[in-house]
């Protein structure tokens, strides 16, 4: 069982800025909220958004609290645990600190205390909310422990009733500025790895290369844009990629998907680039998905990668996208391209965009205009609101067209993609949250996280509410995948869909 | 160093940083603030930075990729 952490670096931060402050000679206890979900192979993946209730205590909330030993008062856990009862969360993460330490590991008595705290959850606590639903929904509860010292950290989750109640946490990605990523079970490279990025050691040092192994990739659309930029995946040398895509290759694809030949027509994209990466990064570890993103097991497919990578072909896919990369906490990276005018006044044009959940504006609250936002929202609404909106002339109907599209344009988009990812990953420069490239103007504009440090909208719903939703709030899909039932909290169902593909 | 940016509250003169935005110099308690011009700014609008000088931000035609 892997269990992966997305947590927000800016809430770390706080952790340990209370934890570990210089000077500081005791050890502290504090709590967060968070969310769990599992994948259907039996992952789990812990979301703590930038937001996630985290609960400091004041000294008088201890009955001790000495150098290496804390405990809170009955009463002060009882009322954090009522608390917590009442809300949507269903993690309880304890964090203490070895203040003493560089690096630690759990201790012995912190076996014992973690045990006797979770035996109160199993015993006390859970028939409790069985019993009294009036104090918060019954539901299955998630009781995580991490242990801070002064250079890293180690987490595990605990669960009494198990032959091995300690189930360690193999990764935490810290979503920041640039991304973080403690691993506890890190591997080294293999050997025909090295030698095959010995091109690319100068600027991307070997604790970076082993990082990139370890990230997991969900390419969402393996189109024209998608065939180029699994490729320069592979090349950079990410570990995992997963691809996302219902459609099948036609003839009219082949002026542009990488690799494609006529006796490929007629198969499915993802599936024909699974084959095609596997023969060319025999390490790396791919899978294909040839369904569409909007299914829900597909949803949750993509939620368990530690990076989104996007060449979409459309704007209601974004929006969907946007909204995941909140809800689970994953950085979400986008590219796209348009070719403009005709013979003397064509343009090629390409544009990247990122969203860092928590530190950086989202597509619905940025100051950049990504997508059209009534168009996105109508073709998620219900059918008797679409109808209302457009009578009112919120919509335009727009007719479907053929674009113009071409290798080389798609390429460019790809280049200002991964090399933005791997700046991301590598931490070069500050990182692009917009990128806009004009061939016939000559235009390179380049907003990120110096020039242009936008934040998130405290007023955008998706930046806050959604934040950290995980799979308790339904998706926006577009209406011919959705039909709504009652919202019930803790119980994964909400949409059902109309899968094809 | 940059040199520091003159500014005034309510009447009162103030030097800040030049990288100061509205939501680090008003009280927290200030839900919106009225500009010289008589411009009503929200709180929501504290925190926001102008997008670079310059750049092009309507890119949602920029969106093909299959």
């Amino acid at each position: 069982m892997k269990i992966t952490i997305n947590m927000s670096a800016t809430l770390m931060e706080r952790i340990n800025t209370h934890h570990l402050a210089p000077g500081k000679r005791f050890e502290s206890l504090s709590y967060v909220w968070a969310r769990v979900v599992h994948s259907p192979t039996g992952s789990i993946r812990v979301v703590i958004p930038h937001n996630a209730p985290v609960l400091f205590f004041a000294p008088d909330c201890f009955i001790s609290q000495s150098a290496g030993n804390v405990r809170l008062a009955p009463e002060v856990l009882n009322g954090m645990l009522v608390k917590f009862a009442a809300s949507s969360f269903n993690c309880l993460v304890n964090v203490h600190d070895h203040w003493f330490d560089a690096h630690t590991r759990f201790s012995n008595a912190d076996d014992r205390d973690d045990l006797e705290f979770d035996q109160y959850l199993r015993r006390s606590f859970e028939p409790m909310l069985v019993k009294h639903p009036h104090i918060g929904q019954a539901r299955a509860i998630y009781n995580l422990s991490i242990v801070l010292a002064q250079k890293a950290c180690d987490a595990r989750l605990i669960d009494s009733r198990e032959s091995s109640p300690f189930q360690p946490v193999n990764t935490i990605n810290l979503i920041g500025g640039h991304f973080g990523h403690l691993n506890t079970s890190r591997k080294e490279l293999q050997q025909m790895n090295k030698e095959m990025f010995n091109r690319q050691v100068d600027f991307i040092p070997a604790d970076k290369q082993d990082l990139l192994t370890d990230i997991n990739v969900a390419l969402v659309g393996c189109g024209g844009l998608g065939s180029i930029l699994a490729e320069d995946l592979g090349r950079a040398g990410f570990g995992e990629v997963d691809l996302f895509d219902d459609d099948k290759l036609e003839l009219s694809n082949l002026n542009r998907w990488q690799g494609g030949m006529p006796g490929d027509v007629g198969k499915f994209k993802a599936d024909l680039l699974a084959e095609r990466m596997r023969r060319m990064f025999p390490h790396m570890r791919v899978k294909a998905y040839a369904r569409s993103i909007y299914a829900e097991r597909i949803e949750q497919a993509i939620a368990f990668n530690d990076i989104i990578v996007a060449g979409l072909d459309n704007d209601e896919a974004r929006f969907f996208l946007n909204r995941l990369s909140l809800q689970y906490s994953i950085p979400y990276f986008d590219s796209g391209v348009a070719i403009t005018g005709c013979v003397d006044t064509t343009d090629f044009r390409s544009r990247y965009f990122a969203v860092l959940p928590g530190v950086t504006a989202c597509t619905e609250c940025t100051g950049f205009k990504l997508y059209d936002k009534e168009q996105v929202r109508d073709a998620s609404a219900d059918e008797a609101t679409a109808r209302s909106r457009r009578a009112a002339g919120y919509v335009m109907d727009q007719p479907q067209v053929t674009s113009p599209s071409v290798y080389f344009v798609n390429q460019r988009a790809s280049s200002l993609l991964v090399q933005e990812l791997l700046n991301y990953v590598c931490g070069w420069r500050a990182t692009a949250t917009t990128i806009l490239e004009s061939w016939r103007n000559g235009v390179f504009q380049r907003a990120d996280r110096d020039n242009f440090p936008e934040t998130p909208d405290p007023e955008c719903p998706v930046c806050s509410y959604y934040a950290g939703a995980a799979d308790v709030e339904p998706l926006p899909r577009p209406r011919p995948f959705l039909k709504q039932v009652p919202i019930n909290l803790f119980s994964k169902p909400h949409t059902q869909e109309v899968h094809h593909g | 160093m940059a040199k520091p940016k003159p500014i005034m509250i309510d009447g009162e003169y103030r030097e800040v940083s030049p990288n100061a935005k509205i939501i680090d110099i008003v009280p927290k308690d200030v839900n919106s603030i009225t500009s010289y011009d008589g411009t009503l700014i929200p709180k929501a609008d504290f925190a926001r930075v102008d997008v670079p000088h310059g750049f092009e931000t309507n890119l949602s035609a920029i969106n093909k990729g299959g």
